[in-house]
């Protein structure tokens, strides 16, 4: 588990919304003038930066559907790049304390009830994230569009409208996900949906990127719906309520000792 | 047939003393064989029988009909105390234990400077009261080391992972039937050892305290009946599957849940025949050669016996009970010292690990689906092996026996006496 690398769209590159400058973004066109279809290389560049920046603070509420209940959790999310993060669940009072502090590799959750902290093991990290259908390992995998997948185009999406972009993983690619297809908006600005597909090329979940909000000056969808194939009546909305890039959040956030700070 | 003819083989196999011992030899170790590793294996196949059919399998077992696939938390029976309450009614049931399990992460308890890893471990939740009794996952505990009241009992290679003794606090974290998160501390009551891998490596809990612990109110994912004999396990679940809130769920006997530890235990019955074999070819070999070349040896006086007007009838009765005689003796001997062999070491035990040269401290067990076969064999005596040496050396003495007695009938006795 150690070392698998990480897409940019899993929860915590999310919360990891590291900023690029903004004359950095939109520097390279995202379409070609003359065939009007998206310049691969300059699209995934794009996405991966996306949600970056150096820092963040955000403000992030979970809706977990399952067959017999449904569960709303608010919390607040601080990232430093891609390598540190810190989410502290804020609501319901029932797991009001509870946190996830991520370095590197390493993820260790804080259980206010036990008072304890405890590191995740490797064995651990393909099980739920706080009963969401997010897993420890979207927490930790850390990776680059343009370094780790081959992109072809493979056309137009009518439902949603936009461009499908197949992404193959790289050969020797440790990770979960043979296979994403993106559904791009017509303009090749903003995912629309995302189709993960296992290794043995099976669909295993939809992620649908909606509500485009503007958020500290960037345009990004603020409502994610997370939907597992081989679990019936149940789905992880992932809202953003507020970012706050390029934050000042100190190297300390990041610490055994500040994760079990009641906050 | 006159005694005389009985007297007569005896003492002819005296004659030729070296010869007679030999045969004899070769008969006795082959059921010193048969005896032997008949009863090896009947200790070996007995120990392996108690384990499965012991504390983890039981006679008949009882999922949602999904479990086995999944082993998901959500894949539970429902409504227990109603189900068990049926069950327990059945005729020749004598324990019914439902079962939760439930995987954790589990640490240290006491405040750390430093947080301690977790370790991934599974919870099984029992009925403390039925699984205290004899054949049950906590058999061996004392009623103030049992789980219950928020105290828990581990298994010893867990207790180890985590440096953790009786009395000592640990943390379980985990997941509730919806997959929340769910966290709680326990005190270790007891430590134990375990034939069985999940309670080996894992957290045993009281059924009440898992239950509330993961929100799985009067629900449980096992259920394991105990008849008063294995061999009733298949009229026993039929009667279960009849019960009509088992409709839904999986009931399955020993045999279907462990199909591969089953059909071992078939395996015993070709392999006693194998033995059965050497036996048979050892006794021919034997019996076959002694009496052609007594036979050989003796056509003068078998021409003068047959001048005597002794019928080839009777000669071929005296030779075919020596061979008789022969194939007995031979049986008696190596019954008795097969039998000192099974009793001394039922007494000892054989260790396998030893023979088979590994290091005892690794391997005094063998793990299979999850539980754990000791190598340390008690061997039993199995009184059919008797019967098999007996039928097997009767038969091969009389057929080998057959053809020097007839032809030695059929001579000439003016021709034969010359010789």
């Amino acid at each position: 588990m150690i070392g698998r690398k990480k897409h940019w769209l899993s929860v915590l590159s999310f919360m990891a919304l590291v900023s690029i400058c903004p004359s950095a973004l939109g520097s390279e066109p995202l379409i070609d003038n003359k065939t009007g279809k998206p310049i691969i290389p300059n699209v995934l560049n794009y996405l991966d930066d996306l949600f970056r920046s150096s820092s963040s603070i955000s403000v992030i509420r979970l809706v977990v559907t399952k067959p017999r209940a449904t569960r709303t959790l608010e919390m607040k999310a601080w990232t430093r790049g891609t390598e540190e993060a810190l989410i502290v669940i804020e609501k319901p009072a029932r797991d009001a304390g509870t946190a996830t502090l991520k370095v590197g590799d390493n993820l260790w959750n804080f259980l206010p009830k036990i008072s304890r902290t405890i590191r995740i093991p490797p064995s651990m990290m393909l099980s739920s994230w706080m009963g969401s259908d997010f897993t420890n390992d979207d927490l930790v995998r850390e990776s680059s569009l343009l370094k780790d997948f081959t992109a072809t185009l493979k056309g137009r999406s009518k439902d949603p409208d936009g461009w499908i972009i197949e992404l193959r993983a790289k050969e020797g690619l440790v990770g979960l996900w043979e296979k994403i297809d993106y559904t791009m908006t017509t303009d090749a600005t903003l995912p629309l949906r995302a189709k993960y597909y296992d290794r043995k090329g099976r669909l295993a979940r939809t992620m649908d990127f909606k509500d485009v909000k503007v958020f500290d000056g960037r345009r990004i969808p603020s409502h994610m719906v997370l939907t597992p194939e081989d679990k019936k009546e149940q789905k992880t909305e992932m809202i953003y309520v507020s970012i706050d890039f390029d934050a000042d959040v100190p190297e300390s956030t990041f610490s055994l000792s500040q994760l079990e700070k009641a906050r | 047939m006159r005694l005389s003819t009985l007297s007569i083989a005896w003492r002819n196999l005296g004659r030729n003393r070296r010869r007679t011992a030999l045969a004899l030899t070769a008969i006795a170790l082959g059921q010193i064989i048969v005896v032997a590793v008949n009863g090896m294996m009947a200790g070996m196949f007995d120990s392996m029988l108690k384990t499965i059919t012991g504390p983890m399998i039981g006679h008949v077992q009882i999922h949602h009909k999904d479990w086995r696939e999944d082993r998901a938390v959500d894949l539970y029976i429902d409504k227990l105390t109603e189900v068990r309450a049926a069950i327990g009614s059945l005729p020749g049931v004598k324990s019914v234990s439902p079962r939760l399990f439930t995987a954790v992460l589990v640490a240290p308890g006491e405040q750390s400077e430093k947080p301690a890893d977790a370790e991934a471990a599974i919870v099984v939740g029992v009925d403390v009261n039925a699984e205290s009794l004899d054949k049950g996952l906590i058999g061996n505990l004392q009623a103030n080391e049992r789980p219950g009241g928020r105290n828990v009992v581990i298994g010893t290679v867990l207790a180890r992972r985590l440096g953790i003794t009786p009395g000592r606090l640990i943390a379980v974290i985990g997941q509730d039937v919806d997959e929340f998160p769910v966290s709680d501390l326990f005190t270790v009551s007891a430590v134990i050892k375990s034939s069985v891998d999940i309670v080996e490596s894992g957290i045993v809990m009281s059924l009440p305290d898992a239950q509330a612990f993961f929100n799985l109110p009067d629900k449980c994912h096992e259920i394991v009946v105990r008849g008063s004999d294995y061999r009733m396990s298949v009229a026993l679940a039929e009667a279960v599957r009849k019960i009509p809130s088992m409709s839904e769920a999986e009931v399955l006997t020993w045999k279907e849940a462990v199909p591969e530890l089953a059909s071992m235990i078939d395996i015993k019955g070709y392999m006693d025949l194998i033995f059965v074999g050497i036996l048979f070819l050892a006794a021919a070999a034997g019996i076959a050669n002694t009496m052609m070349m007594s036979t050989f040896e003796r056509t003068r006086e078998i021409g003068m016996l047959l001048a005597l007007g002794s019928g080839p009838g009777r000669l071929v009765r005296m030779i075919v009970l020596e061979a008789v005689i022969l194939g007995l003796v031979g049986v008696a001997i190596g019954s008795v010292l097969g039998t000192i062999i099974v009793l001394i070491t039922s007494h000892t035990g054989i260790n396998y690990v030893a023979i088979a040269g590994m290091s005892t401290k690794e391997a005094m067990d063998f793990s299979y689906k999850g539980l754990n076969i000791s190598l340390l064999i008690y061997p039993k005596l199995e009184y059919r092996s008797f019967i098999y040496g007996l039928v097997a050396v009767t038969l091969t003495s009389v057929l080998t026996a057959l053809w020097p007695a007839v032809s030695a009938a059929r001579l000439e006795p003016a021709e034969a006496m010359r010789t």
